[in-house]
């Protein structure tokens, strides 16, 4: 476990961004996104909710898979270069950490996308403990907790203290790099691996430490051990008190009986569909702020002597979704409109082991212009089949 | 002159003049450069603004357009159409700090083979000495590479980055201990914090909830008698501030029907549905909504006879993206009271009180009136929101002790002045800056189309950009200058229908202030072509579907930007 004090933060940004490049959220006029760390930008870690999701990082909006150039008569194919470089995504919350879940499900089962695969591989997820969880969160009713959010390590803000533990050797291996580089940055005095210098207890605010090395030093230095468990308390009961306030967050106790493997056959004929998406505008905005749509479409951008070949996000709410040569399999918006709730809720949970394919982030609830979504319609058939029985 | 660029100039010639024109100056042996590539265009009021847009998307470092002199058209008026349209698109492009002079309009006959020479010979050193069309090149080539998360492969120079910050904001769900936080951008202009703000006409905490209950007895009068077959209005959501647009076909369903202060849907979009269903639709509609009702008469999207229209009080509409902007989260299930000035907010990390105003929509604080422009009956009153610059006060309280007319008079003044503060704020910048601006602002756009999907003048069946003809999709936003070019060119089709409904930046989900291209149309159209208010009545004509002999020529923009 790392521990550095909330006013440092950016000297552990600055740490990490001298190894790798650096994901995190940060503000553009009052708007905060992932974006890269770089010189200038607001940085946003106490913000609860996103505007998109990271699933960027990953799996961004457009991205070239490959472009051709005509020189005479020869015709060269350049294939878009695959993530080669690690780079870090800080912030992840529970609800996005679980999007990347549902994504690695689509995109690393045969046949494999190796663009995905490639920034996969590369992208290490610094996951963050949601401190304010807001209103429109409902991601404890598909099994995320937002104090245990995984990824290769979790950070959590306590009072002023910043600590970051390793879920795996990824993670490990990620933060025994950044304690190096604290310690060989001006910050040696305080900032220092536990096992290896004695000193460090000396200065009781900021500290290192390797949960395998916790036994030695609590031997080394008697102080060390309460502050340390101290901060496990402290930790510990930050995290119930967000459990706490989850628990009376009005959609969190939303009920999936009756979706997933169990959905009954005549859902998706069920005249609500059409009761319900009336106001949809057909704008994509629930599809592009998800962690976890996936759909995309591959488009040629003509350079006038290249030609690039590009994939960008497509959203099921267009009526181009689906669109083949011979016409669209949907014609009407109520038929997109049911894609999108079948996808989540039943065909994606069929087809991979009653995983839902929506991690209650809310960002849907947020956003959607006219203020359809997700819990709607769940609620709607939830009441639909108490009137009928 | 910079030494070895040439410029691409491409040069729009209207056949029946300039195009024969140019041929004069071939045949008369006059020469100008061979940078300009002609495009013979059937008149010159054939060029689509797109087409300007286009030329420089692919490369144009200038644009030209060519036709016959006002008066001459081949057609008797196409070229006086063009005018207007260029001008207005000049000033647009002036106004995103596209520089000036890249684009120019011209009129040369088919006998004016050395006027067409010389301009020709005279723009292309006006591009030569703006040089590379770099700001729009520059949007271009990071447009090919683009991600979001483009990751540069240089060798990183610093890994000490100056000026990134950590905000100070909580850390922690205690609610009081949230900071003010600034001003987002559609709010930019609402202050808070003003106890004295808040002296309105009538008490709109208490009166929005008459006002529903006075609908809902009205709107079941109306089904049950017949007179109308459906109903369009909201409908209660999971909370009190997710109301949902909807049709009601019977009296039970019209239990849920829901009007409170969260109402702020346009409703009147879909009545282009309506229009195609049996029987009347009564809709329920707030003042400014009955401005696209009127505007989509006259474009014969809605049918009249059709319509049941209950005007509806409006006392402004909040966003609760506005109040969330202010740090409020975790907001308990029916925990918003709004009362006349405030709103009271329970949430489960404590209770909040935050400003009325300071949560309002923006287009509520410039408000065009409370006047409904077209009803078929009234329900419930109307107050003043507008929101008078700099101070924050609501103007309705400018002058509290003044009589009733003078503190009308006050408020009409004002509110007319903010409506295009940022406008003109904007207009003072450099034309970098400007540039910076938007820039930054659309950088945000992520091709979600919901700007155009909710706009009542974006009434097209199939959208322009929706086809396949274009290299970028509609949907993906890998051109940065694919964004501003949809953002310009959705403005543009709208300008002079537009009845600055605001719905726009409502429903923008990265809260990019769209309005302001709608607006800036709107001041132009104002100041050039006379005070125009789209909706204000039914079957106006647009400025942009007429025309005077004495219009100002699209130069205008250019001399105008000399003067500041």
């Amino acid at each position: 476990m790392l521990k550095i004090s909330t006013d440092r933060i950016n000297e552990l940004m600055d740490a990490i961004a001298s190894k790798m490049d650096l994901i995190l959220p940060v503000e553009n006029n009052g708007q905060v996104n992932f974006g890269i760390y770089e010189s200038g930008v607001r940085v946003r870690l106490d913000a609860l909710k996103t505007v998109k999701s990271a699933k960027d990082a990953f799996f961004p909006q457009s991205e070239t898979l490959y472009s051709c150039s005509k020189d005479l008569k020869n015709l060269s194919v350049t294939p878009a270069k695959l993530m080669d470089r690690p780079f870090a995504v800080f912030g992840m919350k529970g609800c996005d950490i679980r999007g990347l879940e549902v994504l690695d499900r689509v995109f690393l089962s045969d046949p494999v996308d190796g663009f995905y695969k490639a920034r996969r591989e590369n992208g290490i997820v610094i996951g963050m403990v949601c401190n304010t969880p807001w209103e429109s969160c409902f991601c404890k009713a598909f099994g995320v907790d937002c104090t245990e959010p995984g990824g290769d390590a979790t950070a959590c803000v306590v009072g002023d203290g910043l600590f970051i533990e390793a879920n795996n050797e990824k993670g490990k291996a990620f933060l025994e790099m950044i304690s190096e580089v604290l310690i060989s940055e001006t910050l040696a005095d305080n900032c220092i691996m536990r096992d290896t210098v004695e000193t460090v207890s000396k200065d009781g605010t900021e500290k290192t430490a390797l949960e395998d090395d916790k036994e030695q030093s609590v031997s080394k230095d008697g102080t060390e051990k309460t502050a340390d468990a101290d901060d496990m308390e402290k930790l510990r009961a930050h995290k119930e008190s967000i459990r706490r306030i989850t628990e009376k967050l009005p959609l969190m106790s939303l009920s999936l009986k009756g979706w997933g493997t169990e959905t009954p056959k005549d859902r998706f004929d069920s005249p609500l569909w059409e009761k319900l998406y009336k106001p949809c505008l057909a704008c994509g905005t629930c599809t592009f702020v998800c962690p976890t749509c996936q759909c995309y479409d591959i488009k040629d951008h003509d350079d006038g002597d290249s030609v690039r070949r590009y994939r960008c996000w497509d959203s099921c709410m267009y009526s181009d979704f689906t669109l083949m040569a011979h016409g669209n399999p949907r014609t009407s918006q109520m038929q997109r409109f049911r894609q999108r709730f079948m996808h989540k809720l039943v065909y994606y949970p069929q087809n991979n082991d009653g995983i839902f394919s929506c991690t209650g982030c809310g960002r849907c609830i947020d956003k959607c212009p006219q203020s359809l979504n997700i819990v709607k319609v769940i609620k709607a058939f939830e009441k639909e089949g108490k009137e009928n029985v | 002159m910079q030494i070895g660029f040439r410029p691409k100039i491409v040069a729009f010639c209207c056949n029946w003049c300039s195009y024969a024109g140019a041929d004069l100056a071939g045949s008369s042996r006059l020469s100008y450069p061979a940078d300009v590539k002609i495009i013979r265009v059937p008149c010159s009021c054939r060029v689509n603004p797109m087409f300007i847009l286009r030329a420089f998307e692919k490369g144009a470092d200038g644009v030209i357009m060519c036709g016959c002199h006002p008066g001459d058209c081949h057609y008797s008026t196409g070229n006086f159409y063009a005018r207007r349209r260029m001008t207005l698109l000049f000033s647009m492009l002036d106004f995103i700090g596209v520089e000036n002079g890249r684009c120019r309009v011209e009129w040369v006959s088919a006998a004016e083979g050395a006027k067409f020479s010389q301009t020709m010979n005279e723009f292309v050193e006006k591009i030569c000495s703006l040089g590379e069309n770099v700001r729009l090149s520059n949007l271009r080539k990071t447009g090919s590479q683009q991600t979001a998360f483009t990751i540069n492969t240089e060798k990183r120079e610093t890994h000490r980055l100056v000026g990134a910050v950590v905000t100070d904001a909580s850390w922690t769900g205690e609610g009081s201990k949230v900071s003010e936080k600034e001003e987002n951008g559609n709010q930019m202009s609402v202050v808070t914090g003003d106890p004295e703000a808040g002296q309105y006409e009538p008490e709109c905490g208490s009166q929005t909830a008459k006002t529903e209950e006075s609908l809902k007895i009205r709107l079941a009068q109306l089904l049950e008698s017949g007179k109308a077959a459906r109903v369009l209005g909201w409908k209660k959501g999971e909370t009190d501030y997710d109301p949902e647009p909807a049709f009601f076909e019977n009296k039970d369903e019209l239990g849920a029907f829901v009007y409170n202060d969260f109402c702020g849907a346009n409703l009147s979009k879909y009545m282009i549905e309506a229009a195609g269903l049996d029987g009347v639709t009564a809709v329920v509609l707030k003042p400014c909504d009955t401005y696209s009702f009127n505007q989509l008469m006259t474009e014969h999207r809605v049918v009249r006879e059709k319509t049941y229209i209950i005007g509806v009080g409006c006392c402004g509409k909040l966003s609760i993206s506005g109040i969330r902007a202010q740090g409020v989260t975790g907001i308990e299930e029916n925990g918003i009271e709004v009362t006349d000035d405030r709103i009271k907010i329970k949430t489960v990390y404590g209770d909040r009180e935050i400003e009325r105003n300071s949560a309002m929509l923006e287009r509520c604080g410039v408000c065009k009136g409370k006047e409904h422009r077209i009803f078929d009956e009234l329900i419930g009153e109307s107050r003043d929101t507008t929101i008078c610059a700099g101070t924050g006060k609501a103007c309705g309280s400018a002058a509290p002790d003044s009589t009733v007319s003078n503190a009308a008079a006050g408020r009409e003044n004002s509110g007319k002045d903010q409506r295009f503060a940022e406008v003109e704020r904007i207009e003072k910048l450099s034309a970098k800056e400007r540039f910076e601006y938007f820039s930054n602002e659309l950088s945000r756009c992520i091709r979600c189309n919901a700007c155009r999907n909710v706009c009542p003048a974006c009434s097209c069946i199939k959208c322009v950009f929706d086809g396949n003809q274009f290299d970028e999709a509609a949907k993906a936003n890998s051109e940065p200058f694919e964004e501003k070019m949809f953002h310009i060119i959705r403005a543009f089709h709208v300008a002079g229908r537009c009845t600055d409904c605001g719905e726009c930046s409502r429903v923008c989900p990265q809260n990019i202030p769209l309005h302001l291209f709608n607006r800036k149309f709107i001041k132009d159209i104002n100041e050039l072509y006379g005070e125009y208010c789209a909706g204000y009545e039914a079957g106006s004509v647009s400025p942009l579907t007429r025309f005077t002999m004495q219009d100002a020529e699209p130069s205008v923009v250019t001399e105008r930007s000399k003067g500041c």
